[in-house]
């Protein structure tokens, strides 16, 4: 495709492509003139515009991989906005899939919006092989990754719980798998994947920083399809078609079905043998498992039902201290129901569930007499539920393009952690906590002429408590464990609000209600047809905290609610930007800078931990060891594009400063959070050697991340009044000196990975070979790091020595892949 | 084939297992950095010596774990603005002090304290003293309480007193009990689930406050308190003191609770001691004894 090629400025042409299925906007198709002397490729959703030149009449042709080409014919001299449906049915050839870009060029229309599709992520690099969507978003510029291989990121500054991650519509909230090593999704059945960063949009609300929407894909109508693949470390296998053989293939109901699993279990049982014994090893797994179903109602309706689960579990079992078992599962769906109304409207309605649990138990026995144990248990419970609706009416009026609407989810908080005697018939209790987050928004794309374009939106929040009480649950003994003589310990944490009775689940000593307006403006001026002005605005509140001891959004982390003392996050950002195509190369350059502020982050205290060794974690509630503060961000992104050709790819710069400042933490100077990182840069390419024999390469470059390490020792003495002189300094035990929190900073991190992709098509299938290398130059780069006691010697003390742990040397991996 | 996919899988698993590495990094943050002076000075209007303790501290990755860290030939002076006082190091006890005569110390006048060494370091800090509030009630108590299989009284005391001065206080005292061996002389350790240190903020001017308990000791119990001991003193003591002393202290307690969890957020030890670390502070004393 080339962009905007040999076109002078003139009669602005624009549109909105659509899945004539399920009226579902659609990303990336081609949209170019009959004579292919320029085109364009819609954006996330499903926009184009570009100028003809006046008194031109030109045929547009559409065109994207799976669906039926249409055309429409355009008059120069009439301005306007084109609405076009393009049926499924029809697959391209391969190399027009290559061909699809991302749609941040000079065309797109919003600034700090990304969008990947399904072939991009598919062809990036993965450790083992494992394509996964939120890593090759790590790739793009303002998105930074916290540690070795982890899937979660930091966009702009923004914490780990700042980004809306929608799956088909429902939020999901621990998108991780194995320990963090990779993320929930399986890449298989993605779609496109969109990363906002800046100039929300006003449908998108309850995060700071960022929305990453998936969308799955919905299914081919014209034939059942199925793939499978085996790497080192997971299976997976999918199967997509049509339900019923309608001879109108547009109203064919479809399905995907898809899961997967991993091996890891599998190969350390292989590597312990020893399963039975006393020291059993611990072992761990993680699946997940998408659905979806798509039933066209007619030629102007149609619904889609869509379904996701996830599992994790990493336990041991140890016969004679008791189990130790974490584990956490997703669970989301969702119902979506569109209907193209009398006149350019479209209604779509939309139902949600999500659910989010985490778990961990560690058991240990007290001997109590021979025979008899008594077993304590910590029982970490956590957990956030979801049921949400959704209504909204996307209509074209003149030059306007209205979207508005209303959402509300109902929320249900499960923070708690309990230690307890494991006896029969025993209940274990949990503290609930019931919310209530809406929004109304509103959002107008005005195309006020041939350069300007501007969009205002308005959203109106609310949140407001709903109820609070406790939950009980049945605790199975297991046989030869009792605990005859000693009281029951269990107890659970207290919130804050919570003094007055809360057992019938109503008693709130206040009830947080916050009504909030959130103002939104993006404007794009286009200079040129192929330099592009783009400027945004955003104000976002946030309602749902995830309280995290170490910012690298480890499992333990807790979701909790507004509440009490904690108060509503609030973030405004401004950003400017600058997009130039320079089609004769195929490029698309993408210059951002970015302003940020940020109020009411939230943190835990200094010396506050939920797991406190020896001690009932129920002695530390969680909400008496959180403090809040401000933040501040800044900085700029470039963005260089090649999109046509047989080499393709993206090459990312990011330059950024964060900051935080809390009355609490630091003596109140402002200081670095954890995930300040001053330079990240990323280049991704693709190459096509021939038909089926492709090259891709990826480089990523971070500086280190600021941690808080001690930097040296001295004698705590403190204030004694006593009539013993010597005493009045007390014994003046050792303390750690800290310095600045996170004042060290880690060691830079870079790695590049190769992989080539062998694909051969035969008559009814298609086979791919992927062998890959991970990290190839070998960089021991830094996973964490740790003080541990080193001996000098018999008669000498220990000294103190600082190890970096290091994961992930070079790696190779190779997968096998079927497509029937 | 199915032997094949398992070596496959136990070398995968071996070379994952290889894939992680320990290097020892030295960085110069915790190596080469310059040790600082460490400065500990309280002075009150009811002590009778002005005490100061200096030392220095030690970079983290020093292997010389033992070596001393002491300060001894240090110079350091008090000074209220119009007079001044140097404090001399006293080997017996480890500290510079001098008489509180050379300096009197009285609420709401604001000291400087100066340190300097031979070497050329040199730390600063100044102090406001507080002034003294009274204590309005200590009430003794006693509770059974389970150790392990054994039922036992214990004995504990609470300080109660208004905020009248300013929001930071700490409960501090001594138990001097009689035995039949002697006098025996203990620190009354203020516990709750904040700090050991008897510390406490108020949250409102006037508000009535409560120390933390207090533990004295315990007896089985079917023991009476005086079936051990023949009598005893109880000193308490209300210190009214400023915030700085509050922070440092929180944070010297905090430290220390949380040292080697590894879950535990880290507790920075605020300073007020420019050009070092440490803690110049002042307070007030309330004293109340109690004869049993």
């Amino acid at each position: 495709m080339v962009a905007l090629a040999h076109m002078g400025v003139g009669q602005p042409t624009s549109g909105r492509v659509f899945d004539a299925l399920t009226l579902l906007p659609l990303p990336g198709v081609n949209v170019y003139t009959d004579d292919r002397r320029a085109g364009t490729i819609t954006d996330a959703n499903g926009t184009f515009r570009f100028d003809l030149l006046s008194a031109d009449s030109v045929l547009l042709r559409f065109s994207l991989v799976g669906y039926e080409p249409a055309a429409r014919w355009v008059i120069g001299t009439t301005p306007g906005q084109l609405t076009v449906l393009l049926k499924a049915g029809t697959t391209l050839q391969e190399l027009t899939v290559r061909a699809k870009r991302l749609p941040t060029d000079s065309a797109a229309t919003r600034l700090s919006a990304l969008t990947l599709s399904a072939a991009q992520i598919n062809q990036t690099p993965a450790l083992l092989g494992e394509k996964d969507v939120l890593k090759a978003l790590q790739l793009l510029p303002g998105v930074q990754k916290p540690t070795e291989n982890n899937p979660g990121f930091y966009v702009r500054g923004g914490g780990p719980d700042q980004n809306l991650m929608l799956l088909d519509g429902a939020q999901i909230y621990n998108p991780n798998h194995l320990l963090g090593f990779f993320s929930a999704f399986n890449s298989s059945v993605i779609e496109t994947a969109t990363l906002i960063k800046g100039g929300f949009p006003a449908r998108f609300g309850g995060r700071l920083s960022s929305v990453v929407e998936l969308q799955t894909q919905t299914g081919s109508a014209d034939s059942l399809r199925a793939e499978a693949s085996v790497g080192l470390l997971a299976a997976r296998a999918k199967l997509a078609g049509p339900l019923g053989r309608r001879a109108n293939i547009a109203q064919r109901p479809t399905f995907v079905v898809a899961a997967r699993r991993s091996y890891l279990d599998v190969v350390l049982r292989t590597l312990n043998p020893s399963y039975d014994a006393d020291n059993a090893p611990t072992q761990t797994f993680f699946s997940d498992a998408n659905a979806s179903l798509n039933v066209p109602l007619g030629p102007r309706q149609s619904v889609r039902l869509s379904a996701y689960t996830s599992r994790d579990e990493y336990f041991s079992i140890q016969r004679q201290a008791g189990d130790a078992r974490l584990g956490w599962q997703n669970q989301a769906a969702s119902l979506r129901w569109q209907q193209a109304l009398s006149g350019q409207q479209v209604a779509t309605a939309l139902v949600t569930f999500s659910q989010y649990q985490l778990n961990i138990e560690n058991q240990q026995d007290i001997p109590l007499r021979v025979g008899l144990a008594n077993r304590l248990a910590l029982r970490y419970q956590s957990s956030i539920r979801d049921i949400g609706a959704q209504y909204e009416i996307r209509q074209q009026a003149g030059a306007h393009e209205l979207r508005y609407g209303g959402q509300s989810t109902y929320h249900r908080f499960i923070p708690s952690a309990v230690v307890q005697n494991v006896a029969a018939r025993q209940t274990a209790t949990s503290r609930f906590i019931d919310a209530l987050e809406s929004g109304l928004y509103v959002d107008d794309t005005w195309a006020m002429n041939p350069r300007w374009r501007l969009t205002g939106g308005l959203r109106l929040s609310q949140y407001v408590t709903i109820g609070q009480g406790l939950l009980t649950r049945r605790i199975e003994t297991p046989p030869g464990v009792m605990a005859p003589s000693v009281p029951d310990t269990t107890s659970v944490i207290t919130l804050p609000g919570s003094a007055t009775s809360v057992t019938d689940g109503r008693g709130l000593g206040s009830i947080p209600n916050y009504l909030r307006l959130e103002p939104r403006l993006a404007a794009t001026y286009q200079w040129t047809p192929t330099l592009t002005l783009k400027a945004s605005y955003a104000m976002m509140n946030q309602y749902v905290h995830l309280l995290s001891s170490t910012g690298v959004g480890l499992p333990a982390d807790l979701w909790v609610p507004t509440l009490g003392g904690i108060q509503p996050q609030r973030a405004q950002q401004v950003a400017l930007g600058i997009a130039k195509d320079l089609p004769k190369h195929g490029l698309a350059l993408t210059l951002e800078t970015y302003g940020k502020t940020m109020r009411n982050l939230i943190s835990y205290t200094e010396g506050a931990s939920f797991l406190s060794a020896g001690r009932p974690a129920s002695a530390m509630p969680w909400a008496d060891n959180v403090t809040s503060g401000r933040g501040w961000a800044y900085g700029a992104e470039v963005l260089l594009q090649k999109t046509a050709g047989r080499l393709t790819g993206w090459a990312g710069y990011t330059l950024a400063w964060v900051q935080w400042q809390f009355d609490a933490l630091n003596g109140s100077r402002p200081f670095f959070p954890r995930y300040d990182r001053r330079h990240d840069a990323a280049a991704v390419a693709m190459y096509s050697l021939r038909p089926g024999l492709y090259l891709s390469a990826a480089w990523v470059y971070g500086s280190g991340n600021a941690l808080t390490l001690p930097t040296a020792r001295f004698r705590g003495f403190e204030n004694v009044v006593t009539n013993q002189d010597e005493q009045r300094f007390g014994a003046g035990p050792n303390v750690r000196e800290y310095g600045e929190r996170n004042g060290f900073r880690a060691e830079d991190y870079h790695r590049l990975d190769l992989s080539i992709q062998f694909r051969k098509a035969r008559k009814r299938l298609e086979r791919t070979w992927e062998v890959g290398a991970y990290n190839v130059y070998n960089r021991r780069n830094p996973f964490y790091y740790s003080l541990e006691g080193e001996s000098q010697g018999p008669s000498l003390p220990s000294r103190t020595v600082l190890y970096r742990y290091s994961l992930f040397s070079f790696l190779p991996s190779v997968n096998y892949s079927l497509k029937f | 084939m199915k032997t094949v996919f398992r070596y496959v899988l136990l070398l995968f698993a071996v070379w994952l297992e290889a894939c992680t590495h320990r290097d020892v990094v030295v960085p110069d943050a915790l190596s080469a950095g310059e040790s600082k002076l460490v400065v500990v000075c309280f002075i009150s209007p009811q002590d009778s010596l002005l005490t100061a303790m200096v030392s220095r501290s030690r970079p983290l990755l020093d292997p010389n774990a033992e070596a001393s860290t002491g300060i001894v030939n240090a110079t350091v002076t008090l000074s209220d603005g119009q007079r001044s006082a140097t404090l001399l190091y006293d080997g017996r006890l480890g500290f510079y002090q001098t008489l509180a005569r050379a300096l009197p110390v009285v609420a709401g006048q604001t000291y400087s304290l100066t340190v300097s060494t031979p070497d050329g370091r040199r730390a600063r800090a100044t102090s406001t003293v507080p002034s003294a509030v009274p204590l309005l009630n200590v009430a003794l108590d006693s509770a059974f309480v389970t150790e392990g299989d054994t039922l036992r009284k214990r004995f504990s005391v609470r300080y109660q007193w208004a905020a009248t001065g300013g929001r930071h206080y700490q409960a501090q005292g001594e138990l001097r009990l009689q035995t039949s061996t002697g006098p025996v002389t203990q620190r009354i350790i203020f516990r709750d689930g904040q700090n050991d240190r008897g510390l406490v903020v108020s949250n409102a001017p006037g508000e009535r406050l409560t120390s933390a308990p207090g533990l004295l000791g315990d007896v089985p119990a079917n023991a009476t308190f005086y079936a051990r001991f023949t009598g005893a003193t109880l000193r308490t003591h209300l210190l009214h003191v400023e915030e700085s002393y509050y922070q440092y202290h929180t944070a010297l307690a905090r430290q220390r609770a949380t040292d080697g969890n590894p879950f535990a957020e880290p507790v920075l030890i605020p300073t007020n001691i420019e050009g070092g670390l440490g803690c110049f502070a002042g307070f007030n004393r309330s004293t109340a004894v109690v004869q049993y």
